[in-house]
């Protein structure tokens, strides 16, 4: 599914991230390796979407600088970005007439030239793995606009699976999905990470965060000045009530099954300001 | 999935007979009219005696329905990128303000006398200017506005309506008002082999741009974020597609003065009729470009006898009420 034996790693130092000059958002240190599931937390508005879309060479940073290995990744030609990097939006906005496997199979585009429509057996390998392993093999035939939200979801996953970049950045990727499939991405995303895949994302369910991340950088919006990384670690040591109290402004249990050892986190309320 | 090739390509060879068919009635109909037997032994045997049917038809006929199937052609195309780069259906060079601001600069360089050859030249540099001032005015944080783009164009347009009829007098000799206004309405009445092998270059490396370019025009579909991550160079990617667009445009303009819709009208029907292979859409933007306005040139010769309707005008009655339509149509992208 992967580059196999690439070992790109993304590093940002200072960063600055908002827009039209306004930083929202202050990252003093963030790092990406392969093998590695990074989860950005915080509320709303706190500049993760934005951190996200900056990390993935969407937009500039208003200060600051972001390496692909070595090289800014404003120095790096869009293709060779491409073949290292993948990226999944919120939000993906296909003309609706396109087929599901025409959408997947422009996620091959880094690896070809940028005028060709020739598709090499590599090509077609690459997008029937995607479509496997999103469980989408059943929608290649269907246009895009007669998808539901998490199928989308699901097809956009694919499409960037078939970049087969060795460092992948999802923007809340689980908003439209049903619970059978969040986990279904859960199963998925560990599957990448043991394939030596960097994955780097943004998600709002503490329990699915508590799950999968192998590190969380939690975000935290402070008064009248850009938010900055408030707790950074594993989830056992990000994750608890008196650090998302502070971010969160509420209380959170957390409570293990015993069997399986999974921890769930329930909200018990909110804290009076 | 094959059944649905043999519809495209029936449709395809449908649009090819359209356009053979029109391309016979432009060299038969006219004052002298000839059967199509003739015509075609005209065509080629030339070196045979058919009398004036042979200069009529080599000198007046055969170049102007060439310029008519080209200016068709590029409009066209020009309007399919513009639709392309903004992600809308009502964009086209005309509504954007594009053909006019080609036209005034055209119709400055007439006035002063430029010489033919300097046109497309001329008229690129007004179309590109005005692209530049219309995108500027449209532009906001997540792209193109649809609904700025379109009122910038009118706005636009108006301005440069303007300055055309100051043009036209204030500066313009006597002698050179009729003819003026006759471009400007739109026509290619009396375009021969000069005008057309002037122009051929632009209209030629424009195409061949267009084709090169459809791979990138599927990637700028996504919207320009989904295309940026799969490794497309945005910003070299829409410079290229709108300069070929002002190529095209500026080229046609320079032959035909303003010709408004077929930008509109062709790349639409070719989207919808003709499946989702944007090579395929650009070939059948160029035919069915190509064949309205070979239609439509016929039309302002031959409806009223010994009188020549301007082109420009006779397009505009078909293409605005299909613009009303298609902004019903789409209301959803009107108002975005």
């Amino acid at each position: 599914m992967t580059n196999a034996g690439e070992k790109d790693v993304l590093t940002a130092a200072h960063l600055h991230v908002g827009w039209q000059g306004k930083t929202v958002a202050q990252i003093d240190s963030l790092s990406l390796h392969p093998g590695e599931i990074v989860v950005i937390a915080g509320p709303n508005g706190v500049g993760k979407s934005t951190t996200v879309k900056t990390l993935a060479r969407q937009i500039k940073p208003i200060g600051g600088h972001i390496h692909l290995n070595e090289t800014d990744i404003w120095m790096c030609p869009p293709r060779t970005f491409a073949k290292s990097v993948a990226y999944v939006a919120q939000n993906i906005d296909p003309p609706r007439n396109m087929p599901v496997k025409a959408l997947v199979a422009l996620g091959r585009n880094p690896h070809q030239a940028w005028w060709s429509w020739q598709i090499s057996t590599e090509d077609e390998a690459a997008v029937k793995s995607a479509l496997d392993a999103t469980e989408t093999s059943h929608l290649t035939e269907k246009e895009v606009g007669t998808l539901s939200g998490g199928e989308l979801q699901r097809v956009a996953l694919a499409m960037a699976l078939a970049q087969q970049s060795s460092l992948i950045l999802l923007d809340e990727p689980t908003s439209h999905l049903d619970y059978k499939h969040q986990l279904q991405l859960v199963e998925l995303l560990k599957k990448m990470r043991s394939q030596q895949l960097g994955i780097l994302l943004v998600l709002h369910d503490l329990n699915l965060i508590g799950r999968l991340a192998d590190k969380v950088v939690l975000l935290r919006k402070e008064p009248a000045a850009p938010s900055k990384i408030f707790a950074s670690g594993t989830p056992a040591e990000v994750l608890v009530n008196s650090k998302l109290r502070d971010v969160y402004d509420i209380n959170v249990a957390v409570v293990e099954d015993t069997a399986s050892g999974i921890k769930s986190y329930v909200p018990t309320g909110i804290v009076d300001s | 999935m094959a059944c649905g090739y043999i519809v495209l390509i029936l449709r395809f060879s449908l649009l090819v007979l359209l356009v053979i068919v029109a391309l016979m009635l432009n060299l038969c109909l006219g004052a002298v009219s000839a059967t199509p037997q003739e015509a075609l032994q005209v065509l080629f045997s030339p070196s045979l005696a058919h009398g004036n049917l042979t200069d009529i038809i080599w000198q007046i006929r055969l170049p102007r329905l060439l310029c008519a199937f080209a200016v068709g052609a590029a409009l066209a195309v020009s309007g399919y990128l513009l639709q392309s780069l903004s992600r809308n259906y009502l964009a086209d060079p005309y509504l954007t303000g594009i053909s006019s601001g080609a036209a005034l600069a055209v119709a400055g360089a007439i006035v002063f006398n430029a010489s033919f050859a300097a046109l497309p030249i001329v008229a690129l540099i007004g179309g590109l200017l005005v692209s530049l001032l219309v995108a500027f005015m449209a532009r906001t944080p997540a792209g193109l506005s649809m609904t700025r783009l379109l009122l910038a164009g009118i706005a636009v347009s108006a301005v440069c309506s303007s300055l055309i009829t100051l043009c036209l007098t204030t500066l313009a000799g006597a002698g050179r008002v009729q003819a003026l206004y006759y471009w400007l309405a739109g026509s290619i009445n009396g375009k021969g082999w000069i005008e057309l092998r002037t122009t051929s270059i632009y209209l030629i490396v424009g195409f061949a741009v267009a084709i090169i370019m459809s791979k990138p025009l599927r990637m700028l579909s996504l919207g320009a974020q989904s295309a940026a991550s799969l490794g497309l160079n945005i910003a070299r990617v829409q410079w290229t597609i709108l300069l070929t667009g002002v190529v095209l445009c500026g080229a046609a303009v320079s032959l035909s003065g303003i010709v408004g819709f077929v930008g509109l009208v062709a790349p639409y029907v070719a989207r919808t009729v003709f499946g989702r292979d944007e090579r395929m859409h650009l070939c059948a933007s160029v035919l069915g470009g190509g064949a309205l306005v070979l239609f439509s040139d016929l039309a302002s010769r031959t409806l009223i006898s010994g009188m020549e309707l301007p082109l420009g005008t006779l397009l505009s009655l078909i293409g605005a009420p299909f613009f009303l339509w298609l902004v019903v149509k789409h209301k959803d992208e009107v108002e975005a």
